[in-house]
């Protein structure tokens, strides 16, 4: 096949494009999506000093600057060898927890809204958050908007800034959180908690009273059995802010649990053409290409993947919730048989948000996080460090190498849609597949179908602010078997 | 929010990913020009959708300063945008993809105090995936005259570019 080239100059450029390539037959051979990515990052970072890195990293993206800035204090700590306080440890989970009860919220919302709350058979200018808005009424859209506030706040007050927290430095904290600020926190979780419990009571009246929804959810089409990979508590309960990474194999079988500073024995990546992008993979199963099943090393980072890698939840409602989500899926209410139906990821999506805001209200009411003792001064310096925190999206990695003095020379990072990059082409194509076949014309239909398949994943296209203005287009483009372009359909998603 | 300023300028951006960096700078020439109002609120900002949604509820008019790539004009072009232009009923491809037009759709049905009036003031640019602090040459030097736009729009509530056609 030889590489076609879109010449970003003479289009509209800043989008999302698939290739889906045909065979002689016409039939589907392959998919590949590719998204604009920042360059020149390693450069820019390239003799800084490592302790800026929490506030540089929050800059790259607009999107989760909480998450980066907690893996790249975790991988500062590292390079200076230095562990913090308790309260300061406290402290971070616990902004890191109301980040994740108001991120998760926005993304149920604006996500799984559009396919479960309105419906996949709804008229397509209904499906939008517009949509879930008329449908589930106004009050509770309010409520909606109140909660990703309350997100914002919690990580305001202990963050220092509500959109790019600032606080957390090597060693620990900077700033402390006073009695009031700690009763404020107390009566935000408080009100997280109520708000999760809804968002649960809407999935049960909406989704799961639906049996057409469930079994859109348990479709083969959105279905691909893959490793999965995700953070654990000590107690084997997922965590978001710290612990063991632990990989589950298909089967739900533990493949391998690994420390952030042996990422590399665990984690490879490769670059395929046509995509540009990096598609990690396991390295002790190996690449075998866009393909599922034990014997590729393709793996998912989701909050599904957490769940599967997880011996359950760590807070008693959402713990509830998992062995609710097993027992529907899978008979199996443990959760030792993983869900691999990729709309699934929604589910899980909202048994996370009720854990996050159950884990934000307890972790607030914990008294130690107004001690003063907050931040231990680093003594020395390691030169090399990992911090390994879950994002929303999936797992990320950051991974610094400085000098004596702790300037940085090598910056390495793994950020959460990365992961999923071959199972989201993967989905991709399963979705394409049914409909792209010799004589048949792509329809709009078929960006309908691809689009649920990687909305599921929630993927991050958002390295550049502009995109504020809506100018996000998809493009699907159909590859005939030599390369040649066959036909192009773009819209604006 | 308590007693926002009536008019309110966003330079909307990331200043360290190149001509991304446009509104910012332009927030900040604009800054130091006019010094500190009472009835103009100037502000940087790196967020999309929702984000915005919170920066900009309470005043009567806001300005957004950004930069859009179209690849049909030469970089550094200065133009406005219509807001019209975008569908105010999307699918979302991501939760971060909420455009400002959906955005400012949801926040008037939820009742919030959205301004009747909101433009937008684009740069084209050349250079929005590099991560570094410096814009390509047009694109820095277009600010000044963004500023000056800026500055005509505070006094006047003129914007005098043409409308970009889409």
């Amino acid at each position: 096949m030889k590489s076609i080239i879109i010449d970003p100059i003479t289009r509209l450029e800043g989008h999302g494009k698939i290739h889906l390539f045909v065979d002689d037959e016409g039939n589907l051979a392959n998919a590949y999506f590719q998204v604009p990515e920042l360059r020149g990052f390693e450069v820019f970072c390239r003799n800084r000093p490592v302790e800026e890195m929490p506030r540089i990293t929050t800059r790259i993206c607009g999107v989760c600057p909480e998450a980066h800035h907690m893996a790249s204090v975790k991988a500062a700590d590292a390079v200076y060898g230095v562990t913090p306080p308790r309260a300061a440890l406290k402290l971070r989970e616990l902004l890191y927890n109301g980040f994740f009860a108001g991120d998760h919220t926005t993304h149920f919302f604006a996500l799984g809204g559009p396919d479960f709350v309105v419906g996949p058979e709804a008229p397509k200018a209904e499906r939008n958050i517009l949509g879930v808005v008329r449908k589930v009424g106004l009050e509770l859209g309010a409520e909606v908007i109140k909660q990703r506030a309350r997100g914002q706040r919690v990580v305001q007050i202990i963050g220092g800034k509500a959109l790019h927290p600032v606080t957390a430095l090597p060693g620990g904290m900077s700033k402390r959180v006073t009695k009031e600020e700690q009763q404020e926190l107390v009566r935000i979780g408080k009100e997280m908690v109520e708000f999760g419990k809804l968002t649960i009571k809407i999935f049960e009246d909406v989704v799961l009273a639906n049996k057409s929804y469930v079994d859109l959810i348990m479709s083969d089409m959105f279905a691909h059995r893959t490793y999965s990979i995700g953070l654990v508590d000590p107690n084997g309960k997922v965590n978001f802010y710290d612990g063991t990474v632990r990989i589950t194999a298909p089967d739900g079988s533990l493949f391998a649990e690994y420390q952030a500073h042996e990422y590399l024995d665990h984690i490879a990546e490769t670059v395929l053409p046509y995509s540009y992008l990096k598609y990690p993979y396991l390295k002790k199963v190996g690449w075998k290409g866009l393909v599922d099943g034990p014997d590729s090393g393709v793996y998912r980072a989701t909050p599904m993947s957490r769940l599967n890698v997880s011996d359950g939840m760590a807070t008693p409602l959402a713990d509830a919730e998992y062995r609710r989500l097993y027992g529907t899926l899978t008979g199996d209410e443990s959760g030792k048989t993983p869900v691999h139906a990729t709309l699934a990821i929604h589910w899980a999506r909202v048994v996370e948000l009720l854990f996050a805001c159950e884990a934000t209200c307890a972790q607030a009411g914990d008294d130690e996080i107004t001690s003063d003792d907050i931040h231990r001064p680093p003594e020395g310096i390691v030169g090399e460090g990992v911090g390994i925190v879950e994002a929303p999206r999936g797992i990320l990695t950051h991974h610094y190498k400085t000098d004596e003095k702790g300037f940085i020379k090598e910056a390495n990072l793994i950020v959460g849609t990365t992961n999923n990059n071959a199972a989201i082409s993967m989905s991709i194509k399963k979705a394409a597949e049914g409909l792209i076949r010799k004589g048949t014309e792509v329809r709009e239909g078929t960006l309908n179908m691809i689009e649920m398949a990687f909305r599921a994943y929630d993927p991050c296209f958002g390295c550049a602010t502009h995109a504020a203005l809506g100018r996000m287009p998809l493009e699907v483009i159909v590859h005939a078997p030599d390369g040649a372009v066959r036909e192009t359909i773009r819209r604006y998603c | 929010m308590a007693n926002p300023a009536k008019a309110l300028v966003v330079g909307l951006g990331n200043d360290i990913v190149s001509d991304d960096g446009f509104g910012p700078a332009v927030a900040a020439a604009c800054r130091a020009a006019l010094g500190a109002r009472e009835d103009v609120a100037i502000e940087s900002a790196s967020v999309a959708g929702f984000h915005l949604l919170d920066l900009i509820v309470g005043h009567d008019r806001v300005l957004i300063v950004d930069v859009v790539r179209t690849g049909e004009r030469p970089p550094g072009t200065l133009l406005r945008w219509p807001l019209t232009h975008a569908s105010a009923a999307r699918t979302l491809g991501g939760s971060h993809q909420a455009d400002l037009q959906t955005t400012l759709v949801l926040g008037r049905a939820l009742g919030y105090p959205i301004p009747d009036e909101i433009t937008v003031l684009v740069a084209e640019a050349l250079d929005l995936e590099t991560v570094r602090e410096e814009m390509t040459p047009a694109v820095a030097a277009a600010v000044p005259a963004a500023a000056s736009l800026v500055a005509t729009w505070i006094e006047t509530g003129e914007l005098p570019v043409p409308t970009i056609e889409g």
